[in-house]
């Protein structure tokens, strides 16, 4: 019904009010949106821009391959081999129950775990999902066959560390493992790693890392909001790690090892004069390849619960109660404090008492008049229990620490243990009791609270040389880049000197060449024809058993060039077990014809041990 | 309607709006180029959109040749079949991730019926007011267009097409003010809008809340539903005083900013164009409202009037509330920018409404001349 005068023409002032208004209001909210426009574009501009940047240019991380690892010679002993692992893409998958379904039956993927790691991903649908590692050549052959049905799923190479030799030198070289949180930790020692690099877990691949582990690099990929990548923008080529060339000498290696192989024990052999280690064995042991594949948690628990150790190194991380080897320190503060005259003779008759307590000699019947040469030849206990007690526990433990027992020796490998040397005051804080004359006699021939490690006794023999220099452990030779140029060698440092007359060194090395090379010497199983071997056993009492079996040597006594150590737990008598060992290492490290094979050697080991 | 009309209302047409408008149309799908061209499966929707403009423009031709007072007459026949259709498409519609929103032609052409409601809501609340004034008091008709509008709304959110659908009351409100609704009365029917959308609340799908809450605090859920607005503002912000470029936009490009085709393109403009292709793009839009507004306040007959008011009342509604939602100062509601946005039927029913609105002011003006 349209009215004769519209209401819109009659009213039109109220229009234009209301009109107006409701512009003017369009106005204002304009004018909010210019200034937010000014706010976000102009004053907040470079802090966007940054933002932007930023959400479409992402860095790939590539660790760099680690450095191979050599022997003295140029043995190859670690190196890095091709390990493929399985990714899923899930934004190229089409069915997943399907995929899931085939990698299950090819590759044992278990769907459910699977799952779980995908449903992780978020947005970034075309980042590629590690499902599986390492996988086995079959596997891939099967995958490879079906690549067309099983769209999303790639095969990606990653370098893994490859031990050549299994486990050969094992507990040197050590192992690696992805980053842990303490390593992350501004704390670690070194250069700090990368989330997701793998560094050095025991060994030399630990001490090491810094060379080894190389500067990683990087790709920086444009990508898009699905993760997508584009185009690659920059790349950094990681820079590899150096190499290792280890003082180990592989052959010498390898004859300790097939010695040692099935029996407890270790062998440590060095370079008295400048510390380089040759060899250093450590039975029972394991296959540094199962951590560098990844190893599952419960074959861990297992070798760290297993009861022979296998994770030890027991060179450097066996505190064993050195024994009869400790004469040789006993000899040397009797001769500079307590002896003066070597040449007196005491009657050994297996037994003595002092202050009405028994004292026994390992010889039941005893060694009949004994003097300081003798002694030590036949080992007597009576003759080091009065010589100790002369000297007092004072001197003992001075002439120790100077020998380096009781404390590290700075060997290169981590986990060094310090042993113990006892002394008055540390068994009153210890145990709160006063030291007994008994403790001394104990000591003396090395029992009671004395603790060393086979290295820290291989370095004691190594002391006795003409200087009386004792330089530091090592196996680090030499580190070289890539192309083979130097870019460390490893300088001999001296731990300490020993500070004794000529006098006393002379009267102890002729004793101990006497050990090895008399009729009624202990060590008379290492003797050689054509070398001068000096050298000394323990048999070493110990709450686990038997007592172990130890010998040191070094050879040529005139100047010697190798100091050999070796030890076997609960092996028995040292002269009979481990002298036999000592002397096929001489004979392999000096390319002498051996006496006897290495079979012959390990039979007649087992043969003691089952006498003992 | 002859031949010889057609040609004058051609000739004696506003050419500065039609020009403001197809300049907003041109960037729309220079922008829309450049946001589908480096995605697969993307790439040509730019040609659709230029097909829909033309078809646009024909539609938009033919109209200006066609009285409004025809249009005034079917207003309420074009109401119910609008309502009708908002039932069909929830019904038949096809449905697109999770929504029934479009009527598909043969799949190839959609058309969301949501769009043709406001233009059919304006026509028959401009002529339920106009023609429903007290006969004594001449005070405007409060409850009828009141239920017009409430009959719209839920149909609409159900589809769901939450934007649009809060679109329809306040552009009554905006009707009955101008109309001289007494303020008691108004803000009486504020309150009941607000009593009306409360329910709402608990009827919203979680991406809906979500959205909703996000505004508030968009780094509750950074790569969720808070990601929208977080990219929207970078875009917008990397963009500076004069852009990155056309093509250059690394949001846009690498589609970090979600729907950058059709809800966030201005997002895209603001990458791209910066701060001087956003200044220009709302003096386009401030330019065409205040026009739409002067021609609403010559219009001689109320209706007319009323019904250019409520067109550019949602049309300013949609243009604010989407800037603002890509500048991050509203809620992500998923309302397109009229003329800018990618989609077939917002661009059909926006030409289809200014051809009204031309056609009004050109018979205005010829009145006047007469």
């Amino acid at each position: 019904m349209p009215r004769l005068i519209d209401y819109k023409v009659a009213y039109q002032s109220q229009y234009e009010k209301r009109g107006q208004r409701a512009l003017l209001l369009v106005g204002l909210l304009f004018s909010i949106l210019s200034v937010r426009l000014i706010y976000l574009q102009i004053l907040r501009y470079s802090e966007f821009q940054r933002l932007s940047g930023r959400n479409h240019v992402r860095l790939l991380p590539q660790a760099a391959a680690r450095g191979f690892i050599y022997d003295r010679h140029g043995e190859l002993l670690v190196r890095n081999i091709p390990s493929y692992e399985l990714c899923v893409v899930p934004g190229e998958v089409q069915e997943l129950d399907l995929l899931l379904q085939r990698m299950k039956d090819i590759a044992g993927v278990v769907p459910e775990l699977a799952r779980r790691k995908l449903a992780k991903v978020g947005g970034r649908y075309y980042e590629p999902v590690p499902l599986l590692s390492d996988l086995g050549e079959d596997v891939i052959a099967k995958l490879s066959e079906r690549k067309s049905e099983l769209r999303g799923l790639i095969i990606r190479m990653q370098p893994r560390r490859h031990y050549v030799h299994g486990r050969l030198l094992a507990h040197v070289l050590g192992y690696t493992g992805p980053v842990s949180k303490q390593e992350l930790d501004a704390s670690y020692q070194g250069r700090k790693p990368r989330p997701f690099e793998r560094v050095g877990k025991a060994g030399v691949e630990r001490q090491y890392d810094d060379y080894l582990r190389g500067h990683s690099g990087g790709i920086q990929v444009e990508v898009d909001s699905y993760g997508r990548h584009l185009r690659v923008i920059a790349e950094k080529k990681p820079r590899l790690g150096e190499d290792l060339y280890l003082t180990i000498d592989y052959k010498l290696q390898q004859a300790s090892e097939a010695l040692l192989a099935g029996f407890r024990g270790c062998v440590v052999a060095l370079d008295p004069r400048n510390g380089e280690i040759l060899a250093m064995a450590s039975k029972p042991d394991y296959d540094p390849n199962e951590f560098a594949v990844g190893i599952s948690s419960d074959r861990w628990a297992e070798l760290v619960a297993d009861e022979a150790y296998p994770l030890q190194n027991r060179s450097l991380q066996g505190e064993y109660p050195p024994g009869s080897i400790y004469k040789i320190v006993t000899a040397v503060a009797a001769l500079e404090t307590g002896v003066k005259n070597p040449y007196q003779s005491y009657l050994c008759q297996g037994v003595v008492n002092f202050r009405d307590w028994p004292y026994r000699c390992w010889k039941e019947h005893g060694h009949g008049w004994v003097d300081m040469n003798k002694a030590i030849i036949e080992s007597c206990d009576i003759y080091f229990y009065r010589a100790g007690l002369r000297t007092k526990v004072d001197a003992l433990n001075r002439y120790s620490l100077m020998f380096g027992l009781g404390e590290k020796s700075g060997v290169d490998i981590p986990g060094e243990k310090a042993g113990l040397v006892p002394s008055a005051p540390w068994k009153r804080k210890r145990y709160g009791r006063a030291w007994y004359y008994g403790n001394t006699i104990q000591m003396s021939i090395g029992q009671g609270f004395l603790l060393a490690t086979p290295l820290q006794l291989a370095c004691m023999m190594a002391a006795l040389n003409e200087g009386g220099t004792i330089y530091r452990p090592h196996v680090l030779k030499e580190v070289r880049d890539e192309r083979g140029e130097l870019v460390r060698a490893y300088k001999p440092q001296v731990n300490s000197t020993l500070l004794v007359t000529k006098r006393t060194m002379r009267i102890v090395r002729r004793a101990l060449r006497g050990v090895v090379n008399t009729r009624r010497g202990t060590g008379g199983r290492a003797r050689l024809r054509t070398l001068s071997v000096a050298g000394k056993t323990s048999t070493s009492e110990n709450p686990h058993g038997e007592p172990h079996a130890g010998f040191v040597c070094h050879a040529p006594a005139e100047e010697p060039r190798l100091v050999v150590m070796v030890w076997f737990e609960n092996g028995g008598e040292g002269g009979a077990v481990a002298a036999p060992v000592a002397k096929y290492l001489l004979e392999e490290f000096f390319g002498l014809r051996h006496d006897r094979e290495l079979e012959q050697i390990r039979e007649m080991m087992r043969k003691e041990m089952e006498l003992g | 309607m002859n031949v010889h009309s057609a040609t004058r209302v051609y000739r004696g047409l506003d050419y500065g709006l039609l020009a403001a408008i197809l300049f907003l149309c041109i960037c729309g799908v220079a922008n829309i180029y450049s946001a589908g061209h480096s995605i697969a499966g993307m790439g040509g929707l730019y040609q659709r959109q230029l097909v829909w403009l033309a078809i646009s423009l024909v539609f938009f031709f033919l109209l200006l040749t066609v009285d409004f007072s025809i249009f005034s007459e079917l207003a309420y026949k074009i109401y119910a079949f609008s309502i009708s259709l908002q039932i069909l498409v929830l019904i038949f519609g096809a449905a697109v991730s999770g929504s029934r929103r479009w009527f598909s032609f043969f799949g190839v052409m959609y058309f969301q019926p949501s769009e043709l409601a406001k233009l059919a809501l304006v026509l028959a609340v401009a002529k339920c007011i106009s023609e429903g004034r007290d006969e004594t008091t001449l005070a405007p008709p409060f409850y009828k267009p009141l239920l017009l509008a409430c009959l719209l709304t839920p149909l609409v959110y159900l589809q769901p097409d939450l934007g649009t659908s809060l679109l329809f009351l306040p552009a009554t409100l905006v009707m009955l003010y101008v109309a001289g609704t007494k303020w008691r009365r108004m803000s009486r029917l504020v309150m009941f809008f607000l009593l009306l959308v409360s329910p709402l609340w608990f009827g919203l799908k979680d991406y809906q809340r979500d959205r909703l809450r996000v505004f508030f605090d968009p780094e509750y859920d950074p790569l969720g539903a808070g990601y929208n607005i977080i990219q929207s503002k970078i875009a917008v912000g990397s963009g500076g005083f004069l852009g990155k470029g056309w093509l250059a936009g690394s949001q846009t490009q690498l589609s970090f900013i979600p729907e950058h085709h059709t809800d966030f393109i201005f997002a895209v403009v603001g990458e791209e164009w910066g701060f001087i292709g956003c200044a220009l793009i709302l003096c386009l839009y401030m330019y065409i409202i205040t026009k739409g507004v002067r021609i609403a306040l010559r219009a001689r007959k109320e209706t007319e009037a009323l019904f250019a008011f409520g067109l550019v009342a949602i049309f300013t509604f949609q243009v604010v509330i989407n800037i603002g939602m890509t500048l991050g100062i509203l809620p992500v509601t998923g309302l397109t920018l009229p003329f800018l946005s990618h989609g077939g039927s917002s661009l059909l029913i926006s030409f289809i409404g200014f051809a009204l609105l031309l056609r009004i002011d050109w018979s205005t003006r010829g009145r006047r001349k007469r």
